[in-house]
């Protein structure tokens, strides 16, 4: 049998190899190194949510047409019959309603397009409070950025196509945006919709922006940041062993493959039962889009709602001299405060290594409360950011809990200034606890339960010694307090709960392998442990 | 160390038992190398049960796979449990393959820990001076530093290239002449009738105290004519307070201002008649409608520009005149 599947396996190999002259690097290849960690698998998340955007956006592509070509709608939804719309929103419909199997694609490719957008922030809060992104990995973290603003822009495009009256709703506010920006606004936005709001032309070109200029240079970002990734190798958690020299890990086959291949299907699993039972964007709800028309209650795709926030929260300022208006209401929170943001993002690695002045390379991640004015920073941008978020919704919160709709923008305002220093004070004292907490557990052992009482009457509990394993090289600063002297340097504790930290799950792995060829490659050198 | 394999062969037996990794290349570890989670995860007998675990999946899988087949044909594409029914058959036949896979690595496939050795992120010294030397010497060779002349034009050439890109971008939408102008210019003219969405003219009568109607020029509802909507609205004789000059812009307690928010342009329609507020329901900017629609709350920075009202001959509602500033959101070129 393994014979067998040797000769077969070894006679597609050698055609293969005798025109690519592959072995090595298939080698190679399989036997990477991949650390386990959970929180490794969420940039997976968002790689297959693309994969499954790509496949299910192919099969809309075939029905949807994408004109604003006034037509008649005379499809099976009823209430919508004889009702004049737009080309785009009556095949929109007729996906819907009159396709096998059209509403689930819609759905899967809606929700997929949520799990994408949510994953990469997700993905991003990982890589930014473990610092993944510090030299040499700036470069995909700039990748990383650019990823995300495409993946919202590319989110904003698909929602727009139908032409309904929500999405319509959500260009006409993008229009002004635009038009708020001094000297090329007018300008651009004309371009861009051919004319005055809303155009003929904005449709067409939105579907060519979403399905083949910003998806083709998604692809060609997102290889990028996988082929870094792959040549940097990935980061990993401290423990026991592991180096800034090594990573400790299962190899990419069979073990790596097999999980994450897995690890695709359930993924993709979890968005089909979504598209199934869970209703998304019900256009014929909403009707073809009006300009004299709109809906209260009405919001965007969650990751558009900080925008939409705050615009809301923005006070009625306008600048009018000379003969120009500049409308502050729109430009600093529709185009200046997101342009920050973002920049701020982008600019976080070199701002900080230039601030600590850390040049030097890091493969072993931090754990957040051991770079407490980082994690602080975080958590303030967070907070600030969540702050616009639920502003986005502040109809629905002041409908939900009964307060006045004005109550809510005079306490998103305070807020939006008050709430993020606050959080940076809170979490800063977190941090500085966990790490006394920890200091505590290096010098007095950990806690045993066993309960001993002294000759004197004294109740004392027993403090067992920290085991070895559960000791690391120091990943702190000499001055920094929470450190023991061991007999080779400073050490620290890889986790004060006594488990260590990369087997989040599942316990610690003891085993040990040696592939055959670990004395063969000089740079890939896998060793037993 | 048993390295007798090549390198083709080397990990290629995940599927076999951990109990026999002789062929695997790795060290002939005991058969209780396999991660010890447990004691009843070792032996034969486990692990012929692991093996009919993972092929239950892979059977659940398939028989998903033939269910969402029967739903997509047998049933009727108008059923409620139409869709429903297709993301659980869907579900569950890549559920079954992602946990099976899952589980056949987990429970199967020898747990290893591997260690590779990271190499250095950068070159050496010696290395980075030779590609130097080398882009010196080639660069050298062009005379790009030298020869002035080659230098300029090439870079002028690089540029007038760029000129192309400036008329094939500017054709893309109207010609920025007219910008400004179309913004500038009102959907309304003076006579123009207001007519209800249905197109019906409107006159006294129609609208009761407190009422409010969308109305559109000369029933061009069309919505290319995005900046058009305006709203008629009744109040009570000596509830308006005109500006200065606007006195004679209402008739018989009618005032009619555009329905095109100044903040963002989505239609600030929402009106409270107790209240005389209107509000948009986009960014909650809110207008004071007694008060030539002023803006008393949200991020709108400018009343709803009014339009001035007449009855023509006929009794209907007319506009008195066209709308005196530009509509809609504000703009670099708007005054």
């Amino acid at each position: 049998m393994t014979t067998m599947t040797g000769k077969a396996i070894g006679g597609g190999a050698r055609y293969v190899d005798e025109r690519l002259t592959s072995a090595n690097f298939i080698r190679r290849s399989m036997n990477k190194v991949f650390p386990d960690h959970w929180s490794f698998m969420i940039g997976e998340i968002a790689l297959y949510s693309f994969i499954i955007l790509l496949l299910t956006g192919v099969y809309l592509m075939l029905f949807f047409d994408a004109t604003a070509r006034e037509v008649i709608y005379n499809g099976s939804y009823m209430p919508l019959k004889g009702v004049p719309m737009s080309e785009a929103y009556s095949s929109t419909l007729h996906i819907s309603f009159d396709v096998r199997g059209g509403l689930i694609m819609r759905q899967i490719h809606h929700w997929a397009a949520l799990l994408f957008v949510s994953s990469i922030v997700v993905h991003m809060m990982r890589v930014f409070f473990t610092g993944a992104f510090r030299k040499p990995r700036e470069i995909n973290w700039l990748i990383g950025v650019g990823l995300m603003v495409l993946g919202l822009l590319e989110g904003f495009a698909g929602y727009s196509l139908p032409d309904d009256l929500l999405s319509g709703t959500g260009l006409r506010i993008a229009y002004s945006v635009g038009q708020s920006v001094p000297v090329v606004g007018t300008w651009s936005t004309f371009l861009l919709f051919g004319g005055n709001f809303p155009g003929e032309s904005i449709i067409g070109r939105l579907y060519v922006v979403h399905i083949l200029l910003v998806p083709g240079i998604l692809l060609a970002l997102i290889t990028a940041h996988m082929m870094i990734l792959w040549y940097q190798k990935h980061t990993q958690f401290r423990g026991p062993g592991r180096t800034e020299e090594n990573v400790v890990g299962s190899r990419m086959y069979p073990s790596y493959a097999a999980k994450g291949g897995g690890f695709f299907f359930l993924v993709f699993g979890v968005v089909a039962a979504l598209g199934g039972l869970a209703q998304i964007n019900p256009v014929w709800m909403y009707g073809p889009f009006n300009p004299s028309q709109v809906s209260a209650g009405a919001q965007p795709d969650w990751y558009i709602g900080f925008l939409e926030g705050s615009l809301r929260l923005s006070p009625g300022w306008e600048i009018r001299a000379f003969g120009h208006t500049i409308p502050l209401n729109i430009l600093i929170p529709g185009v200046v405060l997101p342009g920050i943001m973002f920049g701020l993002l982008a600019l976080y690695p070199f701002l900080e290594a230039a601030f600590t002045k850390d040049k030097a390379q890091h493969h072993l991640l931090d754990r957040p409360r051991d770079k407490p004015v980082r994690t602080s920073l975080g958590v303030m941008s967070l907070t600030f950011y969540f702050v616009l978020w639920i502003m986005g919704a502040n109809d629905i919160a002041a409908h939900l809990f009964r307060i006045s709709l004005n109550l809510t923008t005079y306490m998103g305002q305070v807020a939006l200034f008050l709430l993020p220093p606050l959080m940076y004070a809170i979490t800063y004292r977190i941090c500085i606890g966990l790490q006394r907490s920890d200091h505590e557990v290096l010098v007095h052992g950990v806690e045993t339960g066993t309960i001993h009482r002294l000759p004197s009457g004294e109740y004392i509990e027993v403090h067992a010694p920290v085991q070895e394993s559960q000791l690391v090289l120091s990943p702190v600063e000499p001055d920094h307090p929470e450190r023991i002297e061991g007999e080779r340097g400073p050490r620290a504790l890889v986790s004060a709960a006594g488990r260590a930290v990369g087997s989040f799950f599942v316990a610690k792995k003891k085993d040990t392998s040696v592939p055959a060829d670990q004395r063969e490659r000089d740079d890939d050198t896998l060793t037993k442990r | 160390m048993s390295t007798h394999d090549s390198a083709g062969g080397e990990s290629l037996t995940g599927n076999t038992s951990a109990s026999a990794p002789g062929d695997t290349g790795r060290p002939a570890n005991p058969p209780s190398a396999k991660s010890p989670t447990g004691p009843e995860d070792v032996g034969p007998r486990a692990d012929k049960r692991s093996e009919r675990l993972v092929a239950t999946c892979f059977g659940v899988s398939s028989l998903a796979a033939i269910a969402f087949l029967v739903v997509f044909w047998a049933l009727p594409k108008t059923d409620v449990a139409y869709t429903p029914l297709l993301g659980v058959c869907l579900a569950v036949s890549l559920f079954g393959v992602g946990v099976g896979a899952i589980l056949w690595a987990k429970k199967i496939m020898p747990d290893e820990e591997a260690v590779q050795e990271r190499h250095p992120m950068y070159s050496t010294p010696e290395d980075a001076a030779k590609t130097a030397a080398v882009f010196a010497e080639g660069t050298e060779k062009t005379g790009f530093a030298r020869r002035r002349l080659l230098r300029y034009s090439f870079l002028g050439a690089m540029g007038t290239l760029a000129l192309p890109i400036v008329p094939i971008i500017s054709d893309l939408g109207v010609h920025p002449r007219g910008n400004a102008r179309q913004l500038k210019t009102s959907p309304w003219k003076k006579g123009d009738r207001l007519t209800t969405e249905e197109g019906a003219p409107v006159r006294i009568g129609d609208l009761e105290y407190g009422g409010i109607l969308t109305v559109f020029p000369n029933g061009n509802t069309s919505p290319s004519n995005s900046l058009a909507p305006t709203v008629l609205i009744r109040l009570r004789a000596g509830e308006n307070q005109p500006r200065p000059g606007r006195e004679t812009w209402e008739v018989d307690g009618h005032v009619a201002y555009s329905a095109i928010c100044t903040h963002a342009g989505c239609p600030a329609k929402l009106y409270e008649q107790q209240t005389h507020h209107m509000l948009c329901p986009c960014h909650q900017s809110t207008f004071l409608v007694t008060e030539h629609c002023r803006p008393i709350f949200g991020p709108a920075a400018r009343p709803l520009p009014q339009l001035p009202l007449a009855l023509d001959n006929e009794g209907f509602f007319v506009a008195g005149a066209a709308y005196q500033e530009p509509l809609g959101p504000s703009f670099w070129e708007r005054s």
